[in-house]
């Protein structure tokens, strides 16, 4: 089974039928090699998922026992994992909502939380928090007096949305962001619209706030297309399936519409919409994708989406997104110019608690970023550029895929 | 049904307070916050656990089984005294009291 079939043929597990009777899967059991779609879902960070609506759909009976248990392991495992994660997220609020500081809960927590029909089903990296820029410097004061600490050194995580944070006893991180979108590009999502539009929301017994259904799922779409290029396998297809499922009957898809365009996004939106739809069977009414203004899509666009959704994973650990952008283009120059505003995020974005930068400062925030560009991402970059490791029909795809949506 | 047992078990117990119970549609996850391990369970075993926290003893929540599961019931008991013991192993339960009646 090739990487595209294994795709196809674990979104007919996780579609949700519409009506009883229409989910046969189409596929013949005996030639399923099982091993190697476990194997596969594990790569995309959804075996909990795949195993949930295999015993949903009541086919546990054709797994052979020792898959059987291999998913359930992984179930239980990942359960654990965000029980731990929850436990974590309810001190952060607790703390944070002593001292007044609002926070919405972002991705993988709300989605896990929210959306997902039972916290085991989604896994989780890190927890994703948003809080008010002015609040950024008093909020990680406050973490620090409850054990955490910065875990990239402000000068070197300098890509201008987000610091990142960790307690030394937990592997997890906390991204704090102020902004969803880094600066320089050509879309952005304004943060005081999310604010303006966040709704109330309990976890573990704390107060919080989620993003409106619709900048939650223009989120997902940006996340999903544009920060990863779909590289991130099918989970974020599957969020987005569920969140569209989960406020079915509240979604505006004017709003988003509208919203999706003003923001530079309407690309993204149209294509990742599109895909739900074509393999999950996402309930998009058909003149929300007509009205996104972006045309037909063409299909060798979905195609190549396809083969990143399906191979993504494999490249999950590689160099900076920006790298590939830098790859994609053709002439030196534009290399350059795109290595130092994406890879070497020049100049760099000043970090909410920092002081105002002097040039003897800017010269140790480049030196810094040098030193961690090197010692993160050295042995990838090498492999990419002396062994053409992710290969050329990838980066073809990357250059289209990216051509396209900032067009 | 009858079965002969040599002792009888009148061990109480409670969940522990750093143990978290993640409920998963049936099946369940006990997390112990302080030694980070967790212990997964089918549905028959999550049933296990609630009748074990919530009964008088070992016994009545023996007693309660083998009225729901038509089972071999020294397998059941087995099962259970299995299941306990590694609850109480991994820190996932704490004992009230033991006490040991030889019939």
């Amino acid at each position: 089974m090739m990487e595209k079939e294994k795709s196809l043929f674990l979104f007919q597990i996780l579609k949700i039928s519409e009506t009883r009777g229409s989910s046969a899967i189409s596929f013949h059991f005996n030639n399923i090699d099982w091993q190697e779609i476990f194997a596969f879902s594990t790569f995309h960070n959804i075996e909990p998922l795949v195993f949930f609506h295999i015993k949903e759909k009541g086919m546990e009976n054709v797994l052979p026992p020792n898959i059987y248990q291999q998913f359930q392991k992984s179930y239980h495992q990942n359960a654990a994992c965000n029980l731990r994660k929850f436990h974590e997220l309810g001190q952060i609020l607790e703390c944070l909502n002593k001292s007044r500081l609002p926070v919405v809960i972002l991705k993988g927590a709300f989605l896990a939380s929210c959306v997902y029909s039972n916290p085991a089903l989604r896994s989780m990296q890190d927890l994703d928090i948003l809080i008010q820029r002015q609040s950024i410097p008093a909020a990680i004061d406050k973490l620090i007096k409850i054990g955490y600490h910065l875990a990239i050194p402000p000068w070197v995580n300098s890509i201008g949305f987000h610091v990142v944070l960790a307690t030394p006893e937990i592997s997890s991180r906390l991204e704090i962001h102020w902004d969803l979108t880094t600066p320089n590009e050509h879309y952005k999502i304004p943060s005081d619209a999310l604010w303006a539009s966040t709704i109330p929301i309990e976890i573990e017994n704390q107060q919080a706030l989620a993003l409106c259904p619709e900048h939650l799922i223009i989120h997902l779409c940006q996340h999903t297309a544009i920060n990863h290029l779909f590289m991130q396998g099918l989970r974020p297809l599957i969020d987005i399936d569920r969140t569209v499922r989960r406020y079915r009957d509240d979604l505006g898809w004017k709003k988003i519409i509208s919203l999706s365009s003003a923001w530079g996004l309407q690309k993204a939106v149209a294509l990742t919409l599109f895909l739900c739809r074509q393999y999950l069977d996402t309930p998009i009414p058909e003149p929300v994708l007509e009205n996104m203004g972006c045309g037909k899509i063409d299909p060798d666009i979905i195609q190549d989406t396809l083969m990143q959704v399906s191979y993504g994973s494999e490249i999950a650990d590689a160099p900076p997104a920006g790298l590939f952008k830098v790859q994609a283009e053709n002439k030196i120059g534009r290399k350059v110019g795109l290595f130092l505003k994406y890879v070497f995020c020049l100049p760099p974005t000043p970090y909410p608690t920092s002081p105002k930068r002097s040039k003897l400062l800017t010269a140790y925030y480049v030196f810094r970023r040098l030193i961690h560009l090197i010692g993160h991402y050295s042995g990838s970059i090498w492999k990419l550029i002396k062994f053409n490791w992710v290969g050329n029909e990838v980066r073809h795809r990357n250059w289209i895929l990216l051509r396209w949506l900032q067009e | 049904v009858e079965i002969e047992m040599t002792n009888s078990d009148t061990r109480k117990v409670t969940k522990a307070p750093e143990v978290l119970v993640q409920d998963l549609d049936g099946e369940a996850v006990l997390l112990n916050l302080d030694n980070g391990q967790y212990y997964g369970l089918d549905g028959v075993g999550y049933r296990m656990y609630q009748l074990l926290i919530t009964s008088d003893s070992f016994d009545s929540a023996y007693e309660a089984l083998i009225q729901e599961y038509d089972v071999d019931p020294q397998k059941l008991h087995s099962d259970l005294k299995n299941l306990l013991d590694d609850l109480i192993k991994y820190g996932l339960v704490l004992k009230l009291k033991q006490k040991t009646k030889i019939k």
